[in-house]
């Protein structure tokens, strides 16, 4: 049976001592270092001449270089390690930094003992494992995101449009929507906004491409 | 934080705005009142009932001489004997250029020569003298007042009232203060002056012997006619006829015409049909020439031909010429003057052995004329009168005589020049008076004069007759010194004398009474409207009433009422009430003679010695005091009294006799002079006082020709003719009111110099000058010289050179001594100065700025409207300059803007700051709690590994309860999250728990979202608390409906923010089974001022709104 070398950067020793409690309970797992700190971490790979571990678990918050600014510095001692981001921020901007800098998985504390083994051993075999709630974001982000990326409009803004799709009037809409021109207008604006458009030909084609909701 | 920075900038700039306004305010001064100059009147009434009766007596003792014949002398007036001789006027040569050998005149091109003049020498004037037998008032100006030379030949007054007084020596103008020469020495080619005029621009045309020079205020101009080889012209007149073309006589040559364009002339001498030897010319009211010479007559140009006249003319050498008014030609000639008017010529003749140097007729219709033996003559209503050295005159070689703007009559002769007011005349003893010292008058029904003197008895002035007869002691007066005289309504003359009683002069003359018992010192004797004759006898006290019939007499003394027993006037008003003028105040008896009105002397009212008493046409009364009080009006009526001083314009405070002409113009004799006071301000005295304007005096003093000093003590009389006849010391004056002496209205004002801390500097440009205090006078610029004055225009001084001196004069040869001034340095002074006759005036530390120096002045017409005025401007240091103030604008901007930065920097500081303890807050409540709680679970999942079902059961509950610890934590870190304090991250969220949790419970839900600016920021409080609403909400949803669907629908726009979250589970309202959810939604919402509903109509209803903030 291949034994995997898993190390741990992790400010908090109840957790830690935790991990390792739990991880060496596991005959496949071998818990190479375990460090409070990166700084501590590079440290002891310097004496030790290297890396000698696959995996490491690595914690965000930790104190001085937080886990997102050793990512780059620990791929660049190891390439190939793979590196699971365990941390409790589970927002998107801190999960794709995570992502983007090198991690190959990221889990959300909230998870259970299990699961990070879980997650450990499809990173053993090539994968990748996130959280539900991780990958929830991670797709939100990819959609385009909520609000902000608005493309969110009113039922009766999404009928003024599908009517300018149409290739109505503004009179013709007001007509047909019983309000006046000036409503129509106004309802028009904040669509524009809301869309991020300029003009008509912009938001209509937004509609015709699926990007409205 | 975008928003708080606007905020705080505007209310920044706001502070700093409102701090600089309150800053640059400043309070208005204050006006003054106008002071008060009416007193109330004090006085008081006595009852002659409640007095003891006056004491009566008969005149018995009285004597009845025979009048002794009085010395008739005539009183011979300076009137001249003379020839006259009327002839008709034969028909002239005439010569017409082009005809019959006479040539075309020709016009030739001048020879001009243009020059710088210097400085004139300036001589302050000193006070003109007089001869002391002088009935004419003669005031001599020469040498000694600061002439340049004595030997005046001719007087010119320019349009500004200056007089040029022409000599062989150069010419003097004189403005009545100062004296400025004009000579080789400034520039002009000759001194050797003829004549001079004025043309249309202002430009003087000075005629020398053998030059024409014009002067133009700042260079001079020599005219020459061509040949210059044959320069030889004697130059002898020169006029400037209505079309601006300046004609010029000579001796020898003829006349030069020089044409208004200056730049040629036309000659017309004996070829072109006149004569070469041109005396003198005048332009008639036709526009003719008239032409005198030497021995060929008199010719007329009309622009085409001569017109030569010698047939009937006294003389055919026609030495001066002029055109009166009324279109009469007067010509001067040997012995005498010649009028031509119409077709007859007269002559004057005889009057003296050499020729007539000028003529012309004065704004009286006089004509005068001066001689070169005989001084100066005037011809009125057919006498002719000699003025000469004997009476008046500097000497009987007389050159020119003229009449100036305000009619003052100058006699230039050899020996200077002689000013004479044509209004007076003193009557002397040399005339025929008994005695100079003249101390009372009566003018009697044939409105002869009645003349008491002292030491002298009495003169009877025959005005028609022109003769005096003179009545003394030995012709049956009881004293010399006549202080008292008096013609009854029978035409008897009552005498009263300072040593001797009352006497009575019949009207025949035949009798003389004395009324021994009468009492001496008898200063005023009056006739009252019932015949009886009051008189005063100082030697007695009181007054005494007698009754010419019944002879009785009545005593009247301060124990009947009277204010004092020493009075020295006694007259009526118009209401017939008797005024007793006293030595210590005015008594009012009442025509009944029943009652008293006293006005006694006091602080308030100083009729201390009231010497004169008369009541004007209005009904106020005058009264003259003689002890240095001045003059008082009194008005019964208002009760106010009002009182002249010499500062008001009254020559002396000492005034005496009181009277008023038939055009009801007051006079009042004084010491030093005559006043007068016009019926206007007569009429309007009570409106001139309350607007604080000053009632014009017109004041007569030795300045303008009245010489003598007042005396007769309250006598003073007018006759039928209009002669006012006042008394003096040495005379008695004769003032023809008719005489059209008057100063101008339009009196002009010079600003002679300006000093730079308090000395004069002669102005050059680009210089710098040392003062002799040490002070230099640097970066001094002006653009040119004023003409005339010399003065710097456009005057620009550096900052501290702004002490600043101002003299100036009016142009007044009339009466300078009485002008007064008023000033205003504008930019500076805010009103015209209170009226000086300071004729100066200093500016120390004068700021920065632009300023016009104005001046005015003030003769006795009043406030002259001419203004002399001098810019200037003192330049502001270069720290007040416009471009270091723009500087400081620049950097207070700066400055301001800087600071604003520092505050809005520090305030986002203390923002950041605390945003980022909330951040730091955040992150060690996410790292340190979600760690422990993240130990705490793994804690419990490890430990049930080995525990037995039960605890592990419990264990692994442990394990999840941290986890929802967990997160809770998150919602409370994502609340104090500074980076989610906008709306779209609070409906991020809300979306994200809808879509993590409802799909679990098999929930579908629509999820609405209109937001209008969702990156706008939302106060953490509310996101917070809308949130956990939300949360609470469907976590009830969740937990205790059957729902199946749910709608959200979150609103933002400018109306507020709403939240709507409606299930379609069951209509009862279920509660929670712990009972806190739905109360802790209304605690969060009343926390933020939200309105929260709750209904269930076919399912669970929420409905959260809020306002906006601003």
């Amino acid at each position: 049976m291949k034994i995997t070398e898993i190390c741990i950067i992790e400010d908090h020793k109840i957790v830690r001592d935790n991990l390792r409690s739990y991880l060496e309970l596991h005959e496949e797992f071998k818990v190479g270092l375990v460090c409070g700190s990166a700084e501590e971490f590079f440290n002891e790979v310097k004496h030790a001449n290297g890396i000698s571990c696959e995996i490491l678990l690595l914690d965000i918050g930790l104190p001085k270089m937080s886990g997102i600014e050793a990512l780059p510095l620990l791929l660049e001692l190891k390439p190939e390690l793979n590196i699971i981001i365990l941390s409790s921020y589970e927002e998107e901007d801190m999960i794709l930094k995570a992502i983007c800098n090198g991690a190959c998985s990221y889990i959300s504390k909230k998870t259970s003992l299990k699961d990070i083994v879980d997650a450990i051993r499809v990173v053993i075999q090539g994968g990748s494992y996130m959280s539900p709630s991780i990958a929830r974001e991670i797709i939100n982000h990819l959609m385009g995101g909520r609000v902000s990326k608005a493309t969110i409009l009113s039922e009766r803004q999404k009928e003024i449009l599908e009517k300018m799709v149409d290739g109505k009037t503004y009179t013709e809409i007001s007509t047909e929507l019983f309000i006046s021109v000036e409503t129509v207008r106004s309802h028009i604006k904040k669509m524009y906004k809301v869309l991020h458009v300029n003009n008509k030909s912009e938001a209509i084609s937004m509609y015709l491409k699926g990007q409205i909701k | 934080m975008k928003n708080i920075r606007n905020k705080y900038l505007v209310y920044l700039y706001l502070k700093v705005a409102f701090s600089v306004t309150m800053f640059g305010c400043s309070p208005s001064a204050e006006e003054k009142p106008i002071a008060e100059d009416f007193k109330n009147a004090e006085f008081n009434l006595v009852s002659l009932d409640s007095l003891p009766t006056p004491d009566q007596t008969f005149i018995e003792s009285k004597r009845t001489l025979k009048l002794g014949k009085p010395e008739i002398v005539s009183y011979k007036n300076n009137k001249v004997d003379f020839k006259y001789l009327k002839n008709k006027i034969s028909l002239p040569q005439i010569l017409i250029p082009g005809e019959n050998g006479i040539i075309e005149p020709k016009s030739n091109p001048l020879i001009i020569n243009k020059r710088n003049i210097g400085r004139p020498v300036v001589i302050q004037a000193t006070e003109p003298k007089s001869k002391d037998f002088n009935p004419y008032n003669l005031l001599n100006y020469g040498l000694s007042t600061g002439l340049i030379d004595n030997k005046v030949h001719n007087t010119f007054q320019d349009s500004k009232g200056n007089l040029w007084f022409g000599t062989y020596k150069g010419v003097t103008q004189f403005n009545g203060s100062t004296n400025k020469h004009y000579t080789i020495n400034q520039g002009f080619l000759d001194d050797f002056f003829v004549k001079m005029k004025e043309d249309a621009k202002g430009n003087l045309w000075f005629l020398f012997d053998k030059e024409i020079e014009v002067f133009d205020g700042k260079s001079l101009v020599n005219f020459r006619f061509q040949p210059e080889d044959k320069f030889l012209d004697l130059f002898t007149d020169i006029i400037i006829d209505r079309k601006g073309n300046i004609w010029v006589s000579s001796r020898e040559r003829g006349v030069f015409k020089i044409d208004k364009n200056l730049q040629t002339y036309t000659h017309y001498g004996e070829k072109e049909g006149l004569s070469d030897k041109v005396l003198c010319m005048v332009e008639d009211q036709n526009g003719s020439i008239w032409l005198g010479t030497e021995n060929e007559g008199l010719f007329k140009w009309d622009g085409k031909i001569f017109c030569n006249y010698t047939k009937g003319l006294f003389d055919k050498t026609v030495f001066s010429i002029s055109l009166s008014r009324k279109n009469e030609l007067w010509i001067g000639t040997w012995t005498g003057i010649s009028k031509i008017s119409g077709d007859f010529i007269e002559h004057f003749v005889g009057l003296s052995p050499s020729w007539t140097s000028s003529v012309f007729m004065d704004s009286n219709e006089n004509v005068w004329f001066s001689t070169l033996s005989n001084g100066a003559f005037y011809l009125n209503q057919n006498k002719i009168y000699n003025i000469h050295a004997k009476n008046g005159l500097p000497s009987n070689e007389a050159y020119d005589v003229m009449q100036d703007q305000a009619g003052y009559i100058w006699i230039s002769t050899v020996n200077g020049v002689a000013k004479c007011n044509t209004m007076f005349r003193a009557i002397t003893e040399e005339d025929g008076l008994t005695s100079s010292v003249v101390r009372s008058l009566a003018v009697d029904k044939k409105q002869n004069l009645w003349i008491g003197s002292e030491l002298g008895g009495i003169s009877y002035f025959d005005l028609q007759k022109e003769t005096f007869s003179k009545f003394y002691m030995k012709d049956g007066l009881p004293g010399s010194n006549i202080v008292s005289l008096l013609v009854d309504a029978d035409q008897e003359t009552w005498v009263g004398c300072y040593i001797g009683y009352l006497s009575k002069i019949s009207a025949d003359w035949k009798t003389i009474t004395h009324y021994p018992l009468s009492g001496s010192f008898l200063v005023s004797i009056f006739q009252d409207h019932l015949g009886d004759i009051w008189y005063s006898s100082r030697e007695k006290g009181g007054v005494f009433r007698l009754n010419k019939k019944s002879n009785q007499l009545t005593h009247y003394t301060t124990k009947q009422g009277l204010v004092d027993d020493q009075v020295i006037k006694i007259s009526q008003d118009a209401d017939l009430n008797y005024i007793f003028a006293t030595f210590k105040g005015v008594s009012f008896l009442s025509k009944d003679k029943g009652v008293f009105t006293n006005y006694p002397m006091s602080p308030n009212q100083k009729f201390d010695i009231v010497e004169s008493s008369f009541q004007d046409h209005t009904g106020a009364y005058w009264f003259g005091i003689l002890t240095d009080n001045g003059l008082i009006r009194l008005d019964r009526k208002t009760n106010k009294i009002f009182t002249f001083l010499e500062e008001s314009g009254l020559p002396d405070n000492t005034v005496m006799g009181i009277i008023q002409d038939k055009n009801k113009n007051l006079w009042v004799n004084t010491l030093s002079g005559l006043a007068r006071i016009s019926r206007y301000n007569l009429e309007h005295f009570n409106d001139v006082i309350m607007k604080s304007q000053n009632v014009i005096i017109n004041g007569f003093t030795k300045e303008n020709g009245y010489l003598d000093n007042g005396d007769g003590r309250h006598y003073i009389a007018i006759d039928k003719n209009g002669f006012l006849w006042v008394p003096n010391a040495k005379s008695v004056a004769r003032v023809d009111l008719s005489a059209n002496v008057r100063e101008t209205k339009n009196m002009k004002v010079e600003i002679v110099n300006v000093t730079l801390f308090n000395e004069s500097l002669e102005w050059k440009r680009d210089s710098t000058y040392t003062l002799s205090n040490g002070l230099r006078i640097e970066k001094l610029a002006f653009s040119d010289f004023e003409p005339w004055t010399g003065l710097p225009l456009g005057l620009k001084l550096s900052h501290n050179n702004n002490y600043l001196g101002f003299q100036f004069a009016a142009i007044n040869t009339s009466n300078p001594i009485a002008v007064k001034y008023e000033y205003i340095l504008e930019g500076l002074d805010k009103k015209w100065s209170t009226p000086t006759y300071f004729n100066e005036v200093s500016y120390a530390k004068i700021p920065p700025g632009k300023y016009t120096f104005k001046v005015r002045g003030i003769n006795s017409n009043g406030v002259s409207r001419e203004e002399a005025s001098f810019n200037f401007e003192i330049s502001p240091p270069f720290w007040q300059t416009w471009y270091a103030y723009l500087a400081y604008i620049l950097l207070f901007g700066i400055s301001l803007y800087f600071y604003i930065r520092f505050r809005v920097w520090q305030r986002l500081k203390k923002i950041k700051e605390r945003e980022a303890l909330r951040t730091k807050i955040s992150s060690d409540l996410h790292d340190d709690v979600g760690s422990i709680l993240t130990g705490l679970s793994m804690q419990s999942q490890m430990m049930s590994l080995k525990a037995d079902e039960k605890a592990k059961k419990q264990l692994l509950e442990l394990s999840d309860m941290s986890f929802e610890a967990m997160d809770r934590m998150r919602d409370t870190v994502w609340a104090i999250d500074p980076s989610r304090d906008r709306f779209e991250n609070l409906v991020d969220r809300m979306r994200s728990f809808a879509e993590k949790n409802l799909p679990n419970k098999n929930i579908k839900h629509n999820f609405v979202i209109e937001i209008d600016k969702p990156k706008e920021f939302i106060n953490p409080d509310k996101r917070q608390a809308v949130f956990l609403i939300f949360k609470e909400a469907l976590t009830n949803i969740l937990k205790h409906t059957n729902a199946t669907h749910v709608d959200i629908k979150v609103i933002k726009d400018k109306r507020g923010f709403f939240l709507y979250i409606k299930d379609n589970g069951t209509n009862k309202p279920v509660e929670n089974k712990e009972g806190q959810g739905l109360g802790n939604m209304r605690l969060r919402a009343e926390k933020i001022n939200a309105n929260l509903k709750l209904e269930y109509i076919k399912g669970f209803a929420v409905t959260l709104s809020f306002m906006l903030e601003d």
